[in-house]
């Protein structure tokens, strides 16, 4: 048997105090960056707000990675081959902001400024440039909240009825603090806020939820030894303990996936595979230190409801 | 153990479902460039086939065409604009059904657009003509050929006058260019040669009263004085019943700019009478080897309308070529018996915006049903594209095109290869953890966790599903999931084997104990995935269906194949965990 994690005892409920300031501040920072993007003031990718359109071809053939690379100066742009135009080699440009056609073509001078430079022996002509809008809708968007919202109901009462309402609440808000503290550090990173990342934060929501039911499971098995002896602490500490070797491993062979997309799956898919990398860490971080503790509290402050 | 051959039954038939369902994926999949291309020269419709079969990718991932439209709200009267950009929606959502590409999106932006995308189709010009056209259908009757001379008269008045003002205004421009090309007198010729024949036949016993042509028959229709009639080369419309002829003729493509120009022309347009309009025949037919247009002279009254057309159908008419066949619906039949009894051996032209889609005569009272023949050049394509828009029904307004275009994925295809390897990267890093970590059981657990894989495929290939990065973020969830399942049951008979268990006991306690965790932590992403779909839309249904899929698959690879290679296990002294 090989064994990284050996048998713990390791008290991670008598750190809660210190996780709950960590977890707060993760929290704050995660509902400022909400508050931001909600006001518009967090850079949008194009998807959701917009941007400028630039089309236009190039004299010789030119490698896409060559000309993103090239464009990166500009914060968000996407570059799309065109392929049935009337010449050959020619590219249609995506830039965020430029709300009107006049802003997209001081914009797209501005593209074939640097294209000029980037490439002076293969003449970019520009074609057109107009502004674009959200290609994310108002309905996908209040489709999204809803959708969200109910998810978010039905697992409260399903863990509500499979262990216990405060425990439905607790993994709740464990989610909520994973999903939070990833938009948190992305607005840090000052990442776009485009459709993969929406993506990549619905999938950590589904991978912290799994990590807390994981836990509640055992501590649901553990109360029953424990039963009578009034050591809930106990019975919640030693099941974090117990289930320590699940639940490194699955978050190593998770990351390990969203790592080796993180440093070879491209330039496209970095934001995406940084907010799932983001999502691992802090959605076991959370199940240790968010989720449990919150019942642990709540256990605390009614003791008389104790099974 | 007989409930176990039962499992063992059902996975050998999922597994040989799973195989049929994702065939044609694998076989597309697998192929090169090089293999693609030739198997596109040998047999295109055989790599059509499978690409409509294989798993779609969306339009980030493998490209598609991009379109976007403008409604032309400045055409509708104040009360039509209200909700016409969603009907507009709704009827091209319609047509798109039609040519079955698999998830295509219709989306309005700002109040007047509309953006259309389709993924993996590649046809932007079938795509333009089936979501552009307004597809107003009407019927209309021809202007009979006394009138049609007197207004032709006329007209090569107006226009001869027209030309030699021109040709004055540009002799004193550019007096030094007098030589005409030398082509120009060729095709002048030759059309004159031409022209002979329409005398004959504009002048000639199909008419009833001889009219004033205002020239001397024995020279010909003069190209100079009569520059419209000398070029209408035929005339197509005359009925063998009674000898009448009406105004169809045929005009040779190359004639066909200039005598647009012509037509509009103020001077033209003034004594063009308000009740008849010209029309050209919506596609070339050939006569004689050459390329020609039909062209009419149209009551512009409208007979009847495309909304009593029903049970639309493509047919073949006399010559084998194709036509489309419609049944007039009850509300219309009495219109239709009434327009046609009153006009039997008179033709009547099936105008579909504003172009001359057939012109036939009547021949008897007609009330059911009825076809539209296409013409000579007609492919089967234009009969299913006419038989899409009248199936849809018109758009409430014309569209213009902002864009049309065809794009490579807008992940860009380079990004995709990345993504593909680091995924595949990924999985294999994953493989060899589990396998190094709980040796010969990890090796099971690499087993079930492919099957897992290809399972979710052949579902994604049986539903007929897109995959876009959103569905493939869904796919690395699963794996997620279905590592942690394993990983779940084998801590647990790690555990149970630690305190002094038997390797049977240890294998039964530690499925059986699992199974409440994997079953709630399966259960409640079940229910985010099950919401996200209910109520999501676009991209995050894709990622809930993958997510759905994967963890339904995930607790039967856990429970049923990889458990039942365990219980063969049970016997042994130790276990390699």
């Amino acid at each position: 048997m090989f064994r990284i994690i050996p048998d713990t005892n390791i008290n991670f409920i008598g750190a809660r105090k210190i996780a709950f300031v960590v977890s707060l501040c993760l929290l704050a920072l995660g509902i400022f960056a909400f508050v931001m993007i909600s006001t518009g003031n967090a850079p949008m990718g194009i998807d959701f707000a917009g941007g400028a359109k630039i089309q236009g071809y190039f004299e010789n053939p030119v490698q896409i990675d060559e000309l993103r690379s090239a464009l990166a100066p500009l914060d968000e742009v996407k570059v799309t081959e065109v392929t049935d135009f009337e010449f050959p080699n020619a590219f249609i440009i995506k830039s965020r902001g430029a709300a009107t056609d006049s802003l997209a073509k001081v914009r797209g001078r501005e593209i074939e400024g640097i294209l000029a430079d980037h490439f002076p022996d293969n003449a970019f002509t520009s074609v057109g440039a107009q502004s674009i809008g959200p290609s994310v809708g108002e309905q996908l968007r209040s489709d999204a909240r809803w959708a969200i919202l109910i998810s978010l109901l039905g697992i409260i009462v399903y863990i509500w009825i499979r262990f216990d309402f405060r425990s439905g609440v607790a993994a709740t808000v464990a989610t909520f603090h994973d999903v939070l503290a990833v938009l948190g550090i992305c607005y840090i990173l000052g990442l776009d806020f485009d459709l993969l990342i929406v993506t990549a934060l619905l999938t950590l929501a589904g991978y912290s939820l799994t990590d807390t039911v994981v836990v509640y499971d055992r501590i649901r098995e553990n109360l029953r030894k424990f039963r009578g002896r009034g050591e809930f602490v106990n019975a919640v500490n030693s099941s974090i303990n117990e289930v320590l070797g699940r639940t490194f491993n699955t978050s190593m062979t998770t990351l390990v996936v969203v790592l080796s997309l993180l440093f070879f799956g491209g330039e496209v898919l970095r934001n995406f595979a940084l907010a799932l990398t983001m999502g691992v860490v802090v959605g076991t971080y959370s199940s240790i230190f968010v989720a449990s503790p919150i019942v642990v509290e709540w256990e605390a402050r009614r003791p008389k409801r104790f099974k | 153990m007989s409930g176990q051959k039962w499992l063992l039954l059902l996975t050998v038939v999922l597994i040989i479902l799973g195989v049929i369902a994702s065939w044609n994926t694998i076989n597309l999949w697998t192929m090169t460039e090089e293999e693609r291309e030739q198997l596109q020269e040998r047999d295109p419709g055989e790599l059509l086939r499978l690409q409509q079969k294989a798993i779609r990718l969306g339009l980030d991932l493998q490209g598609g065409i991009h379109v976007v439209l403008r409604v032309k709200m400045e055409e509708l009267g104040e009360g039509e604009r209200e909700d016409a950009v969603s009907r507009a929606m709704a009827v091209i959502r319609s047509r798109i059904d039609g040519l079955g590409v698999a998830e295509p999106t219709v989306q309005k932006q700002g109040n007047q657009r509309i953006i259309v995308d389709l993924p993996g189709y590649t046809d932007a010009n079938r795509a333009e003509d089936l979501i552009g056209q307004m597809a107003v259908l009407e019927f209309k009757l021809l202007e009979n050929m006394a009138n049609a001379q007197l207004l032709l008269n006329k007209m090569d008045t107006v226009i001869y006058e027209h030309e030699i003002a021109q040709a004055e205004d540009e002799g004193d421009t550019t007096a030094t260019d007098e030589t005409p090309a030398p082509e120009q007198a060729e095709e002048s010729e030759v059309t004159a040669v031409d022209t002979v024949d329409v005398l004959a036949e504009l002048m000639g016993d199909t008419l009833d009263d001889s009219l004033d042509f205002g020239f001397d028959e024995d020279f010909g229709v003069d190209e100079d004085t009569r520059p419209f009639t000398s070029r209408l080369l035929e005339v197509t419309l005359t009925n063998s019943r009674d000898g009448k002829s009406h105004p169809g003729f045929i005009v040779a493509k190359s004639d066909r700019p200039k005598m647009e120009r012509w037509l509009n022309l103020p001077q033209v347009q003034e004594i063009i009478p308000v009740d008849v309009q010209f029309s050209w025949g919506t596609r070339p037919v050939i006569r004689n080897n050459m390329e020609v247009y039909e062209f009419y002279l149209l009551k512009r009254k409208v007979q009847f309308v495309g909304k009593y057309l029903q049970q639309i159908t493509i047919g073949q008419d006399q010559y084998g070529k194709p036509e489309v066949r419609f049944q007039i619906s009850p509300e219309g039949s009495n219109r239709f018996a009434q327009l046609t009894g009153a006009n039997i051996n008179k033709p009547l032209a099936i105008v579909l915006d504003g172009k001359v889609e057939s012109a036939a005569f009547i021949n008897s009272k007609i009330r059911g049903s009825g076809s539209i023949t296409m013409g000579s050049t007609a492919t089967l394509e234009d009969a299913r594209n006419l038989e899409i828009v009248l199936e849809a029904g018109s758009l409430p307004a014309p569209v213009e095109f902002i864009e049309k275009n065809i794009v490579g994925a807008s992940l860009g295809a380079d990004s995709i290869h990345k993504g593909f390897y680091a995924s595949a990267l990924g999985l294999l890093l994953v493989l060899c953890y589990i396998g190094v970590y709980y040796r010969l059981s990890g090796v099971i657990a690499d087993l079930g966790l492919l099957f897992n894989i290809f399972f979710l495929l052949s579902i994604m290939a049986a539903l007929g599903a897109t995959l876009t990065m959103p569905g493939i973020a869904g796919i690395i969830l699963t794996i997620g999931i279905s590592v942690d399942a394993n990983v779940l049951i084998f801590e647990r008979i790690r555990e149970e084997l630690r305190t002094g268990k038997t390797v049977r006991a240890s294998i039964d306690a530690g499925y059986q104990r699992a199974f409440v965790a994997i079953f709630d932590s399966h259960v409640t992403t079940l229910i985010t995935a099950g919401a996200l779909f209910i109520f999501g839309s676009g991209p995050i249904k894709g990622f809930a269906v993958t997510l759905f899929w994967g963890v339904t698959i995930s607790l039967y690879t856990a429970y049923v194949i990889t458990r039942s290679i365990f219980d063969l296990r049970k016997g042994y002294k130790t276990l390699s965990i």
